[in-house]
């Protein structure tokens, strides 16, 4: 049935038989005889949305998602057997059958290939980081690797729709949206779930506003995405020739009407609207304070490195995305493109890591010094692996890596995780997991629980089932959880 | 008696005696596979008998209700309900013989139901009054009952109704610290799987698996397990045979285990099935995931709330809310809340003071960039458990930390941003519950820092990024504030740095801009009808930005009309020689798009003509084409610019060679720019030549070049 006319046969018929029997027999023999025989799913009862579960470890997120994914076999998976075997034949007792991409399925050689950038162990943990992070390298004590990962996409558009929706088809609610349905918004004048994108040097690949959908949920837990220009949220200013109480009354008089038609039609959307109205001319006050990077200390600049000057860089995102959180949004969603290295990769690495580097590592020590870190999780990674063989020629100084679902590194740091620990390892040709698997349900999982929810609690209904970000999978992986 | 309850009435006496046929050569009698579907019909029929027995019974019971003789009502009630019965009866026959069924209800269902559907058969039979039927009838129904309820366990399980209540006295299970992984995962499969036929009165196959003594001793098969090998253990056989085989358990009616928990029980014994492990000690592998699985279903988790005071009200909650002051219950199940605060401009101190209503519930406060004074902290003091206190970015300098060493909760403070001064730091160090202080960015010397942390070993002082002075950083270039490269006529060309202190030379003479010569940028520069501008931008302390380069078209006038006399590229028409004058640019790479035409065996040969009754002076001419050496795209090799009264009459005002690029250059869209002598001309002819040869540089040398223009510019 149409949702609409869904919605106006809740309010009546279904609505008050729910309340009847739910009210009524908990009321004459629930409580008397077993306690909880009658009380129905907890996750029926709408007024619990907007509060945690049980008592959260983070309270907000900021993802900086790596789109393309980049290689974890020159960034944080160590495997100098890649480098011992470099130009071998990958075994096939290691490849085990897995499916290539249509663009290395056409080659006849699959030759392992080592890491052209040099490893070293840093910090307490000794966690190996390799030559071009050298920022990271210097707070892996902060951070918790997740060397386990693994996806069931091969390709970006499935796996990064995976990552962010819990499903490789769209249209499902994501990450960010699931936790403004759940967690509401912090700060009542900006979006509870933020977006912003920047370009790498290296080869990109797209990102689309359906991964930052709200999908079935109601359209406030939609990603507002900030543009990358001076000013960060497009058609926020009054027009020219409006003065403050002009937009005052305007508003007001608009909720009028549509309270109106709210009445008539008892369509919630309206309901929506008229917050997101309100909401935006707070908001005319809220984005230019956060916007305004000249008030910056010089050291900050320095910190984050002076490409976080140029509006839209991966940096100055970085930078937003500190100041956004800080401000109370619950999800910022960072997008940094360009990981995508099927060529070229001793070139175009170096210059991503270049970008994503210094700026990642000072979200952390920034959100460190201001005391927020212990309730901010940050989660830094791609959509899937790279395969430790070489997609096309392979010569001495330079090579690609193709997509490889079975295993790739992420990782976390701050709110509720463990510090200093790497979780999940993969073989020695760094191709299988064979420890602590962790899958993209559980990665969502983990995520929700850290901030106070029950991934199998957090649930909403749409076309006659319950839908949940991890769908009928995902396990909380306890082991990262401080 | 009429002809229709004649027919009934032979037709229950048929049925009886096929009954009897069956009942009595049972061992005998094969069921043709067509008769086994009648058969199958018996649960949807069986309702009718049961309906109708019952509702005969209540008629006779409550005949007082009625004025006038139900005797005739209730006997052809009774004809139904013997015709049902008897055929409900017959169709249960036909299906017990399928065979699967648990033996023990299976003899008492049958015989029951036989004995219903004979007694209403008697009933029909003999002509019984209203008073002696009532105990016929109760016992009819009580027999009725009882067969329903056997029938019901075949095919619901025992125990079907009992079940959920029996799972509520039971389960909530809390896990402690001593529970062992046996008693947390793997007792309860049994139970609520295996239990009900293998416990001490029932013992199927002489197995008991109530009690851990009995579970190791087995049944009449033999033991259950052999430690560290499922594959040859009697328990997972049993478990993993194909549903249909006799041998699978549990028994195909009854109700299964799902895979997990086979694949557990399939873990457990290969790590061994140790009966002593704890579930909370046991190692971080893919057996706890499982085990973890089992326990989820089975036990509620423990989730201890962490706080113990009272809850605040929902109401005082949401009053409390504002878009300018967030109040948050931490959780569903914790009483504490969580206080942040929004929109310095619209800060007043009763937002604080408001907040005593909660002051028992509240553990995390936010004040960040809050205009609160020192003043306000005498409001915090009454908030006495108070864990967490964010004071970032405000105005406080620390005279009011005295009153905040009376939280006795109080462990972590931020004061990153502020003017705190080392004096009202040991004050607020006196509180003996902190753990961590945030001071990044505050007035305190390193000597100051190192004597707070000596006093005060307890704290940990987080004073938070230190930038190296050694460090030199290259600079961000400088920020282009103009839209997009196209400017309106007058309109300059802005810039700006974000950086504080930071100056941008410029050049427009195609130089690179250098720190002694080229002039600093202090307001909006004049555009030329086609200019290039280069930037870098220098400051001391850091290393001077790269080279940045910008190119601005003008656009002044437009010609009415446009025609062309070539022909453009098939795959690139665009939208013909109107392309060239619509104000659509395109992308610098994307060519497919309409506001893009391109030339390469021919050249462009283009005429423009403007309103002969108010022709513009003209000194300016721009082709703006795509610069793309990646994708052949280059500079026209020579451009030509022709004007007059007509097409007939026209002469030469300019011609050019556009410089060609001598290497791989960035992608974009740049001008051949010609300037001639002012002057009205209606009718102006371009003509612009393709690259014949591509550059040396280039693999593809001997190729010809493409010209790929969106846009003529007039001035």
């Amino acid at each position: 049935m149409n949702e609409f006319f869904e919605n106006r046969l809740s309010i009546n018929r279904r609505h008050f038989l729910g309340k009847l029997s739910v009210g009524l027999g908990s009321a004459a023999l629930g409580s008397l005889l077993i306690p909880g025989l009658f009380k129905g799913d907890p996750e029926d009862s709408s007024a619990l949305t907007g509060v945690a579960h049980f008592a959260p470890k983070a309270k907000r997120v900021i993802y900086l998602f790596q789109n393309g994914a980049p290689s974890q076999l020159e960034s944080f998976d160590y495997k100098p057997m890649l480098n011992k075997m470099h130009g071998q034949e990958l075994p096939a007792s290691v490849r085990m059958g897995q499916r290539l991409t249509g663009m290395t399925s056409g080659q006849s050689k699959f030759p392992l290939v080592g890491s052209y950038f040099k490893f070293q162990q840093h910090g307490q943990s000794g966690a190996w980081v390799s030559e071009i992070f050298p920022h990271m390298a210097k707070i892996v004590d902060e951070l918790c690797f997740i060397k386990s990962m693994h996806t069931e996409a091969i390709n970006h558009d499935p796996a990064l729709t995976f990552m962010q929706t819990g499903a490789q088809q769209g249209n499902r609610p994501s990450m960010g949206a699931w936790l403004s349905y759940g967690l509401g918004s912090e700060n009542k004048n900006l979006p509870a779930y933020c977006v912003l994108l920047s370009r790498g040097r290296g080869n990109g690949q797209g990102v689309y506003s359906k991964l930052w959908t709200n999908g079935f949920l109601d359209s406030v837990h939609q990603g507002v995405q900030f543009s990358s220009g001076e000013e960060p949220v497009l058609y926020l200013n009054d027009p020219a020739g409006t003065d403050k109480a002009g937009r005052r009354r305007m508003l007001d008089n608009l909720a009028a009407l549509n309270q109106k038609s709210f009445e008539t039609f008892g369509d919630p959307e309206i309901l929506t609207r008229i917050q997101q109205y309100e909401m935006a001319f707070r908001m005319q006050t809220a984005v230019p304070e956060l916007s305004d990077i000249s008030k910056e200390p010089d050291h900050v600049i320095k910190m984050y490195g002076p490409d976080c000057l140029v509006p839209g860089s991966y940096a100055a995102n970085c930078l937003l995305a500190r100041k956004l959180s800080e401000s109370g949004v619950r999800f910022v969603q960072l997008y940094h493109q360009g990981w995508d290295q099927h060529g070229n990769l001793t070139g175009e690495m170096p210059l991503q890591a270049q970008d994503a580097d210094r700026a990642s590592a000072a979200l952390i020590l920034d959100l460190k010094q201001r005391g927020l870190l212990d309730e901010t999780l940050v989660i830094w990674g791609g959509e899937f692996g790279r395969t430790n063989y070489c997609q096309g020629d392979l010569s001495d100084k330079n090579y690609g890596r193709d997509h490889h679902p079975r295993a790739y590194t992420i990782w976390m740091a701050g709110g509720g995780v463990k510090k200093g620990i790497t979780y999940g390892e993969t073989d020695e040709f760094g191709y299988n997991v064979i420890k602590d698997p962790v899958h993209v349900n559980d990665f969502h999982a983990t995520v929700l629980n850290l901030l106070g929810l029950d991934h199998e609690k957090l649930t909403y209904k749409h076309l006659g089932r319950r839908y949940r970000l991890t769908d009928v999978s995902g396990h909380v992986i306890k082991p990262i959880i401080a | 008696m009429t002809l229709f309850r004649k027919i009934i009435s032979y037709a229950v006496v048929a049925i009886q005696i096929l009954i009897l046929v069956l009942l009595i050569f049972e061992n005998e009698v094969q069921v043709p596979l067509w008769l086994q579907s009648v058969g199958r019909v018996h649960p949807l029929f069986l309702h009718l008998p049961i309906g109708i027995i019952l509702i005969t019974a209540i008629l006779v019971f409550l005949e007082k209700q009625f004025t006038n003789s139900i005797q005739p009502v209730v006997e052809f009630f009774l004809l139904l309900s013997a015709f049902c019965a008897s055929l409900t009866t017959f169709f249960g026959l036909l299906l017990s013989f399928e065979g699967g069924y648990n033996d023990d209800s299976l003899i008492f269902h049958k015989w029951f139901g036989v004995g219903v559907s004979f007694i209403c058969w008697m009933l029909i039979s003999f002509t019984f009054s209203l008073k002696a039927l009532k105990p016929l009838l109760a016992l009819g129904a009580v027999l009725l009952i009882v067969t329903g309820h056997f029938g019901a366990n075949l095919t619901h399980g025992e125990n079907f109704i009992f079940e959920p209540l029996s799972r509520i006295n039971n389960s909530p299970k809390t896990l402690t610290d001593s529970t062992t992984l046996f008693s947390a995962a793997v007792e309860p499969i049994f139970e609520s799987k295996c239990y009900s036929c293998h416990n001490e009165q029932k013992a199927k196959g002489r197995l008991v698996l109530t009690y851990v003594d009995a579970i190791l001793k087995g049944g009449k098969h033999g033991v259950l397990w052999k430690p560290g090998d499922p594959a040859s253990s009697l328990l997972v056989e049993r478990l993993t045979l194909p549903l249909d085989a006799k041998e699978h358990m549990p028994p195909k009616d009854k109700p299964q285990l799902s895979a997990d928990e086979i694949n557990f029980i399939s873990e457990w014994i290969a790590s061994g099935a140790d009966l002593k492990i704890k579930y909370k000690n046991m190692p971080d592998d893919s057996m706890r995931i499982s085990a973890e699985k089992i326990v989820r279903r089975y036990h509620q988790e423990a989730s201890q709330p962490i706080y113990t005071f009272e809850f605040a009200s929902n109401d005082k909650l949401t009053d409390l809310n504002t878009p300018y002051r967030t109040v948050f219950q931490l959780a569903q199940n914790e009483p504490a809340v969580q206080v942040d605060f929004y929109l310095a401009s619209f800060y007043k101190p009763e937002f604080l003071e408001e907040l005593q209503v909660i002051k028992n519930q509240l553990v995390s406060l936010n004040l960040s960039k809050m205009p609160i004074e020192d003043r306000g902290l005498k409001t915090v003091a009454v908030f006495h458990n108070l864990e967490k206190l964010i004071l970032n970015s405000t105005p406080i300098t620390g005279e009011g930390f005295s009153s905040l060493t009376e939280l006795k909760q109080l462990k972590s403070v931020s004061l990153a941003n502020t003017k705190v001064t080392v004096d009202a730091m040991k004050t607020l160090a006196k509180n003996k519950a902190l753990k961590e202080i945030f001071i990044w960015n505050v007035p305190l010397s390193s000597d100051d820092l190192a004597d707070l942390r000596k006093s005060f070993p307890g704290i940990s002082w987080d004073t938070g990024f230190q930038p190296d002075p050694a460090e030199k950083l290259k600079l961000s270039s400088a920020i282009l504030l103009n839209d997009g490269q196209v400017l309106k006529p007058g309109e300059k060309i802005s810039l700006k740095h974000n950086l504080p202190g930071a100056i941008i030379r410029y050049t427009l003479n195609g130089d690179k801009p250098d720190s002694v010569s080229s002039p600093i940028y202090q307001k909006p520069i004049d555009a030329a009808a086609y200019s290039i501008v280069k930037t870098k931008a220098y400051k001391d302390g850091w290393t001077s930005s790269g080279v940045n380069e910008y190119v601005f078209f003008v656009n002044g006038v437009k010609p009415l009309k446009a025609e062309l006399k070539t022909n453009p590229d098939k795959k690139y028409q665009g939208e013909g020689a109107l392309t060239l004058i619509d104000d659509k640019k395109g992308m610098p790479d994307f060519y497919r798009d309409p506001s893009w035409m391109a030339f390469r065996d021919e050249p462009l040969e283009a005429y423009f003509y403007f309103d002969v009754k108010n022709v513009p002076t003209v000194s300016s001419i721009t082709l703006s084409y795509a610069r793309n050496v990646y994708a052949m795209c280059m500079p026209p090799a020579e451009m030509e610019l022709w004007g007059g009264d007509n097409e007939k009459q026209l002469k030469l005002l300019a011609k050019v060679k556009p410089e060609q690029p001598t290497d791989y250059v960035p992608v974009r869209i740049e001008g051949a720019n010609l300037t001639f002598s002012p002057g009205k001309y209606p009718c102006l002819k371009l003509v612009a030549t393709p690259l014949a040869k591509l550059p040396a540089f280039r693999k593809e040398k001997k190729e010809k070049g493409w010209l790929m223009v969106d846009e003529v510019f007039f001035n």
